[in-house]
């Protein structure tokens, strides 16, 4: 059913285009169990729903686990699933996510990304999001509010390609995106309709109809080699679904026009012969744009984190000596997420990478903290030490 | 203009989120601006201290940042910390304060352009605040002084016709009221540091009363902050209009409705 919802320019929050995109993906079934701060995306699916504005069956659940079990319900039965969660509810997603990434069960979560505690914080990091980097799971991240409604697209359309077939994760920071109001020009559900189809369910994947008077043994196969089969399979799903990401981003700039989406993977600006690139990803993308204006650096704003996309990310920066990266996490090795993969791969990225992290609970990162870790990365070499250390941005 | 910033500094309940992002944003957006305008607080509880950073202007804008330096800083409340409020404002900025007497403010900081009005009074007045909510809703008289002072300082004007269309779609009821309060906070919103019509208190607000519904429990005298209710030794309450600041604790706390709190901006009572 078309969505009663507004169309062409608004002012929204990401939260509210995170709740249009749902409506004007036409999902099935939502399953709402609200958390700080992405509390208004279930809100909103919840009073469209309830008013008849959008046909999605909405759902209270009794936990973030409750919610990814029904997904799971709703995706093998062949419909469009989505949900919103943050933080420690993802987190509590965790056991059944496995379960829908490894069935090969496609649907979207809207996370808006918020601290991990201890200590207790809502407000903005990476970190709960990429506690996942380790599952076959497509993450995006949104860099302004227009991209989390477009993202919410995206996302259906990669999770439900006949060969993906995975659940997608779209990624927005809490508060500095999730909050804000800005410009954003919603698009029309009849165009919506031509890049996003209606689900075709992967038959592979489907339990047999209950008609089907078939017994079939979900529990204990005890079949390594299918077991296998599945593994390897997996990794051919997420390195199909790089392949597609410019055909998807193709496909969206022949419906709806010209954007900074580029080939899908990155937003990028500055010139391609600058001796420093920069590497970050979410709300900050912006931030550092404006900070290096008048800067002759390269910004690139990696939009798809899984999967990597390493190969366009090596063209990126081949033309920079010095590579900054700003990353919003901080894993056990003392380095942000998008730095262990860059550093993980030498070979690919033979420039001094320099790791930045920061925004932590929540703290400011301002185009004043950028521009001194710019002028920190033009005038200092790296030692051998630092090559696999990590700079703490802004006040400590 | 390339890019306008300002910093909102209020309290849980009084309204600022909703005024930024579903009054004064979408305005802008109809006005043709680029606009960004978003909150940051901790819990979300009525009183608690919340900040909102808006963005706006002719061009893009792709920053996710605080606003480290505003060109206008909003006070919804004087309770909350002045150096805090103020912090990095550079001399020459804009401070818009809801206080019903911001003399004292211009003699601290006279280094801002320092506008004033008494929002608590028109929301009361309009019947959109409580008068006994310490934090009581008070955007709508807030947005319009807001608007006023973007016409002073920025040349920037909004329609009526939008702010009316902007209202409409934002507000589920009391749109009559608010729309009311919009305009009497464009019209009550003057710089705190120019000349005042009678040259000491404030003439637009006033308190009348108490009226014969009194009796004579003085709640109002003990609660007064400015001293402003004598009583005489037969029981005559005056309220000294050079020392009342028209907070309105008075008429909050009568428990008879004995007193009212006036504004002169439309000549009509509560």
């Amino acid at each position: 059913m078309k969505p009663a919802i507004p169309t062409g320019p608004a002012v929204l929050t990401g939260n509210t285009a995170a709740a249009y995109g749902f409506a004007l993906a036409d999902i099935d079934v939502f399953g709402g169990y609200p958390i700080t701060p992405s509390t208004e995306v279930t809100e909103q699916i919840a009073a469209l729903a309830s008013r008849g504005s959008i046909s999605t069956i909405y759902r209270n659940t009794d936990s973030e686990l409750a919610s990814i079990a029904l997904g799971i319900g709703v995706s093998t039965a062949g419909g469009r699933y989505g949900t919103a969660t943050s933080s420690q509810g993802l987190a509590l997603m965790c056991e059944l996510l496995h379960w829908a990434t490894t069935a090969r069960l496609p649907l979207v979560i809207a996370n808006v990304n918020r601290s991990l505690g201890a200590p207790w914080s809502i407000h903005p990091d990476q970190t709960d999001s990429l506690l996942f980097r380790d599952m076959f799971m497509p993450q995006i991240y949104c860099s302004n509010v227009q991209e989390v409604l477009d993202m919410i697209l995206w996302a259906y359309r990669l999770a439900e390609d006949e060969e993906v077939s995975l659940p997608t994760l779209v990624s927005f920071d809490g508060f500095l995106l999730s909050h804000t109001a800005e410009n954003v020009v919603i698009p029309a559900f009849e165009d919506v309709q031509k890049f996003l189809p209606p689900r075709t369910p992967n038959k592979n994947f489907v339990l047999p109809d209950r008609s089907d008077p078939h017994v079939m043994n979900l529990q204990c196969p005890c079949d390594a080699k299918e077991h296998t089969k599945r593994k390897k399979a997996l990794v051919d799903s997420l390195r199909r679904a790089e392949t597609i990401i410019p055909a998807i981003a193709a496909d969206w700039h022949r419906i709806f026009g010209a954007s900074n989406y580029g080939n899908g993977f990155a937003r990028v600006s500055g010139p391609n012969n600058a001796d420093v690139a920069v590497i970050t990803m979410g709300s900050i993308v912006g931030t550092v744009e404006e900070a290096f204006a008048n800067e002759p650096v390269r910004v690139i704003g990696l939009r798809f984190f899984r999967p990597f996309p390493m190969r366009e990310l090596k063209a990126l920066v081949s033309g920079a000596s010095k590579v900054l990266v700003i990353d919003r996490s901080i894993l056990p090795d003392g380095m942000g997420a998008l730095s262990h993969e860059l550093r993980l791969r030498e070979k690919e990225f033979p420039q001094d990478v320099y790791s930045f992290v920061g925004g932590f609970g929540g703290q400011d990162l301002s185009e004043t903290v950028f521009r001194s870790a710019l002028e920190f990365v033009r005038t200092h070499a790296l030692s051998e030490n630092e090559r696999s250390q990590t700079f703490w941005l802004g006040e400590q | 203009m390339h890019r306008y910033s300002v910093r909102f500094h209020g309290l849980g309940g009084q309204g600022l989120k909703s005024m930024l992002q579903e009054m004064v944003a979408p305005l802008l957006m109809r006005m043709g601006f680029s606009v960004q305008a978003f909150p940051f607080f901790g819990g979300e509880r009525r009183g608690a201290a919340v900040i909102g950073y808006l963005r706006f202007g002719t061009k893009p804008i792709t920053t996710h940042s605080f606003i480290e330096e505003p060109d206008m800083v909003v006070l919804f409340d004087e309770r909350i910390a002045m150096e805090h409020a103020v912090h990095n404002l550079r001399p020459g900025s804009i401070l818009l304060v809801n206080s019903p007497d911001a003399r004292h403010l211009v003699e601290h900081y006279p280094q801002f352009t320092i506008f004033s009005l008494n929002a608590r009074a028109i929301s009361i007045k309009n019947t959109i605040g409580q008068n006994d909510d310490p934090f009581l809703v008070i955007n709508t008289a807030m947005a319009g002084a807001f608007l006023r002072v973007l016409e002073i300082v920025a040349n920037v004007y909004a329609h009526d016709h939008d702010i009316t269309a902007v209202l409409e779609g934002s507000l589920s009821k009391k749109i009559a009221e608010n729309t009311m309060a919009v305009h009497e906070g464009k019209d009550a919103v003057m710089n705190a540091s120019g000349p005042r019509p009678d040259g000491s208190t404030d003439p637009r607000f006033g308190i009348t009363g108490p009226n014969d519904r009194c009796t004579k429990c003085r709640l109002c005298h003990l609660f007064c902050p400015k001293r402003a209710i004598d009583v005489s030794a037969d029981d005559v309450y005056t309220i000294a209009g050079d020392r009342c600041n028209y907070c309105g604790i008075c008429v909050a706390v009568c428990p008879r409705d004995a007193l009212t709190l006036f504004t002169n901006t439309t000549g009509e009572t509560s």
